[in-house]
């Protein structure tokens, strides 16, 4: 097993809901919008068919959801390491960093403020759609062997809730600082003053076996 | 060209703001691969800044910032130089900057010696471009004088050698892919041999074709996800930059002789979209209006 770390933006957030999700963990859509679900929902909404879904049709009207957005009720909660993608055209792998995706999650393309959370997941090298504390390396070729237009998104796909001990800390990205950045040729930087530390986070290091985002 | 893609679907807004998005991140990770001392990070910082640049000068196309996309394919090819990738030539291509491409293909030509086997490790491919390019250059009229001189002291010869060379290894690579639609090999070298020895627009239209046709069949394929299509969510760029330096590099030539490739793909049976982009971006290219017959037409 793998601790991975990854990313997650969340875009349009303040520091009080941000210290919320630390403090209560990150939940899935399904579970954001209803509160809560049974137990005994989860293992019929842990799919291969709504991980496909998650990943290739999220805003799409979903008919077994009586034609709402799947993004509503999915399961899952998508995070980013980053990736390493073929580039045929020059014969090299271009390594993209995981803040690429988590910042442009977060900000919307650079529209709205959000957060970006340091997370920790349990990967196994296999597909594990139905173990809810593992989580899915859907950036992994060699696991997830299908096309997705998706894929170079550096996604590992969290369950119903990535909890508490697993979020090391929320950076702040303001959408027009990162944005003013960028037009002047430099990287959006985070601001040190509105850093969240969780509390509640337990290293992983201390078990062993971690592997850092792509930076 | 942004006429045309709002009726295609595009958001034009979100393609702005990731042109400067794109153009940021690709121009800062370019300047943090100069003060790198790990090389294979340094690499690693070139690579994905070239890439970014590469998106945001074919973002800039859909935009019609065509000066500003020139600027950037630039900036891409100095990176792709650096990395010893003759890609560099593609993109100098669309930057319209002859000379440093000319430059470049004079110092990289000569592939390093056989006995190295470096064409093998990977880097073979990459003389498709050079091939190409080369062959574009190459003047088909040539003076009889100047070439009895150059064959007297063995230029020629040498210059000859190093063709059959490269056209040799491409050939045992023929099927393999290349660039991101993944264009066989043997498409290159066939198109580098009609610009080299039977330019005529009927053997050029007919070379060309192959790299059009699969151009069109990733259009037809990418529309069909009307999702992914509109959030440019694709394995390519809608003015494919692979696909747009080939068919300039093919309109460059065609137009010495007054000949418009623009107007010729409308005799390709093609899709109305995958036309449109490419009319739209050679037209842009040369600075032509949008639509040429309106420009002619009175009241």
């Amino acid at each position: 097993m793998i601790i991975q770390q990854t990313l997650k933006g969340i875009g349009g957030i303040d520091a009080n809901t941000a210290w919320a999700l630390m403090a209560e963990g990150i939940p899935c859509n399904l579970v954001r919008r209803r509160g809560s679900i049974a137990f005994a929902e989860i293992p019929l909404r842990l799919t291969l068919r709504n991980l496909d879904w998650h990943q290739n049709r999220y805003n799409r009207p979903d008919p077994l959801e009586g034609n709402e957005p799947f993004s509503w009720h999915t399961p899952f909660i998508s995070t980013t390491a980053g990736t390493v993608e073929r580039f045929i055209s020059t014969s090299t792998n271009i390594v993209t960093p995981a803040w690429i995706e988590a910042a442009d999650f977060a900000t919307s393309s650079f529209t709205v403020d959000g957060y970006i959370f340091y997370c920790y997941l349990w990967i196994v090298g296999r597909q594990t759609v139905k173990h809810e504390a593992l989580s899915e390396e859907l950036r992994e070729l060699n696991v997830y062997t299908g096309f997705s237009p998706f894929q170079p998104e550096g996604e590992i796909t969290a369950k119903i809730s990535i909890p508490p001990a697993q979020i090391e800390k929320a950076e702040f990205l303001s959408a027009s600082d990162a944005y003013n950045a960028v037009q002047d040729e430099v990287l959006p930087v985070f601001d040190p003053s509105r850093r969240i530390v969780n509390p509640l986070f337990v290293d992983p290091s201390d078990y062993n076996n971690v592997r850092p985002a792509l930076a | 060209m942004r006429e045309l893609l709002s009726q295609f679907g595009f958001d034009l807004e979100l393609v702005e703001r990731a042109c400067t998005i794109q153009r940021g991140i690709g121009a800062a990770y370019l300047k943090m691969s100069i003060e790198e001392k790990n090389p294979s990070r340094r690499h690693d910082y070139l690579e994905f800044g070239a890439s970014c640049l590469r998106k945001a000068a074919s973002h800039a196309i859909l935009i019609d910032e065509q000066r500003l996309s020139e600027k950037l394919f630039n900036r891409c090819a100095e990176a792709y130089a650096q990395l010893n990738r003759p890609y560099a030539l593609m993109m100098w291509l669309l930057g319209r900057n002859q000379d440093s491409a000319r430059r470049y293909l004079s110092q990289t030509w000569s592939p390093p010696d056989e006995r190295e086997r470096p064409m093998l490790a990977g880097m073979r491919e990459q003389y498709s471009y050079s091939l190409l390019f080369e062959s574009a250059g190459e003047p088909i009229e040539r003076d009889r004088n100047f070439d009895e001189e150059r064959a007297r002291s063995g230029e020629l010869h040498q210059e000859q050698t190093t063709r059959q060379r490269i056209e040799s290894e491409l050939e045992a690579s023929a099927a393999s892919p290349t660039g991101i639609l993944g264009i066989p090999v043997v498409h290159y070298v066939n198109l580098a041999r009609t610009l080299r020895y039977e330019r005529n627009v009927g053997s050029i239209l007919e070379s060309l074709f192959p790299f059009v046709a699969i151009y069109d069949l990733a259009v037809r394929t990418a529309k069909a996800k009307s999702e992914h299509w509109r959030a440019l969510r694709l394995p390519f760029h809608p003015v494919e930059p692979d696909i747009l330096a080939v068919v300039s590099l093919a309109d460059d030539l065609l137009r010495r002789e007054d000949v418009s490739l623009s107007r010729l793909l409308n005799d390709y049976p093609i899709s109305f979209e995958s036309r449109a982009l490419l009319q739209g971006a050679l037209r842009a290219r040369y600075g032509e209006p949008e639509n040429p017959t309106t420009a002619f037409a009175t009241a």
